[in-house]
């Protein structure tokens, strides 16, 4: 599993926020942020992964996991990632322009896979391959 | 509503996007005010901006329109994928349905825009604009009515006649606008609400 704070950072640069963005958006200092980016700190406490969560738009849930306060089984784990990186290739396709009006701030692991049951639905590729 | 664009199709969005950016070059990027008063006029569009009307708009437009179930976050939907254009929105929607609509059209706007060189949204504020768009094309929309509302009322020969007339349109004026303006949130609160209802056991 990729470690915490370059999934982190990743998150960051997906959606082109500057530590400084986040720190005005989540209240959490940008030094310290950057520290938990490089892996100096441990991940912060919950009630800042929940704010991040928000700027992030991903589900407090995958940072919680990502930050390993909640554990999930191996399989499920495997699914979660497979669906992750499939999602990750349908919003960056630059063939392929997409976008949702959302009720709430973050995607669960459900709507990205109906999302990408989508990509696969215009595009004919299958990008939710059986690892 | 009415939907006499010259150009009918796929060229539709692209030559509207031309246009607007050809007319306003000047002051880009255009607000998204300034932009759906560009869209009612381009397109003539008038009237209530109902569903059926904008599905009418779709088709000319060769935007594929679906209602149907959609994941359980997704208000709305749109891709672009080679020439076609697609829009899906949640069957769920009591009172959104258009205004979901309107905000995945400025989304495919934005691709066209995108595809000229003046994109006008940043990833930031992408969802955000989309909404001001939806709200504005469909008070631009309403507000082509006025006018000629008011001669027909003028045109009313009892003075007390005339004068309740015109209270009960200001009146009706001020509701439409307060229903565009709070039908987005009073979904939410409705969504909200059936997700905590208690499921009936069988």
């Amino acid at each position: 599993m990729v470690k915490f704070g370059t999934y982190l950072r990743n998150l960051r640069k997906q959606k082109g926020l500057t530590l400084k963005q986040v720190e005005k958006t989540a209240r959490v200092s940008n030094s310290f942020l950057s520290q938990v980016e490089r892996g100096v700190r441990n991940p912060p406490r919950a009630d800042i992964l929940n704010r991040l969560a928000v700027v992030y738009s991903v589900s407090v849930h995958d940072l919680l996991e990502a930050a390993g306060y909640v554990t999930v089984k191996p399989g499920e784990m495997q699914e979660r990632e497979r669906v992750e990186r499939a999602y990750q290739h349908a919003i960056t396709d630059p063939g392929y322009s997409q976008g949702t009006r959302m009720k709430g701030q973050t995607l669960s692991i459900e709507d990205k896979r109906f999302i990408v049951r989508l990509y696969e639905e215009a595009t004919g590729q299958r990008v939710l391959k059986e690892d | 509503m009415c939907c006499e664009s010259k150009i009918s199709g796929l060229d539709a969005l692209v030559a509207f996007c031309e246009s607007v950016g050809a007319k306003r070059a000047s002051e880009w990027p255009p607000t998204e005010e300034t932009l759906a008063q560009e869209f009612v006029e381009h397109f003539n569009l008038h009237g209530m901006a109902s569903l059926n009307e904008l599905k009418e708009f779709c088709a000319s437009s060769a935007i594929i329109l679906r209602i149907e179930s959609l994941s359980k976050s997704l208000w709305g939907y749109n891709r672009r994928y080679q020439d076609k254009r697609e829009i899906l929105i949640s069957e769920t929607q009591l009172l959104t349905k258009e205004h979901t609509l309107l905000h995945e059209l400025r989304e495919l706007i934005e691709y066209e825009f995108r595809d000229l060189g003046m994109p006008i949204c940043t990833h930031a504020d992408r969802e955000e604009r989309a909404e001001r768009f939806a709200f504005s094309v469909r008070m631009h929309a309403f507000g082509r009515h006025i006018p000629g509302l008011m001669d027909c009322l003028d045109s009313i020969e009892s003075t007390w006649r005339r004068r309740v007339a015109h209270v009960l349109s200001f009146l009706f004026i001020m509701v439409y606008l307060a229903g565009l303006l709070l039908s987005p949130r009073l979904e939410e609160i409705m969504e909200q609400r059936r997700g905590r209802q208690p499921r009936l056991r069988g």
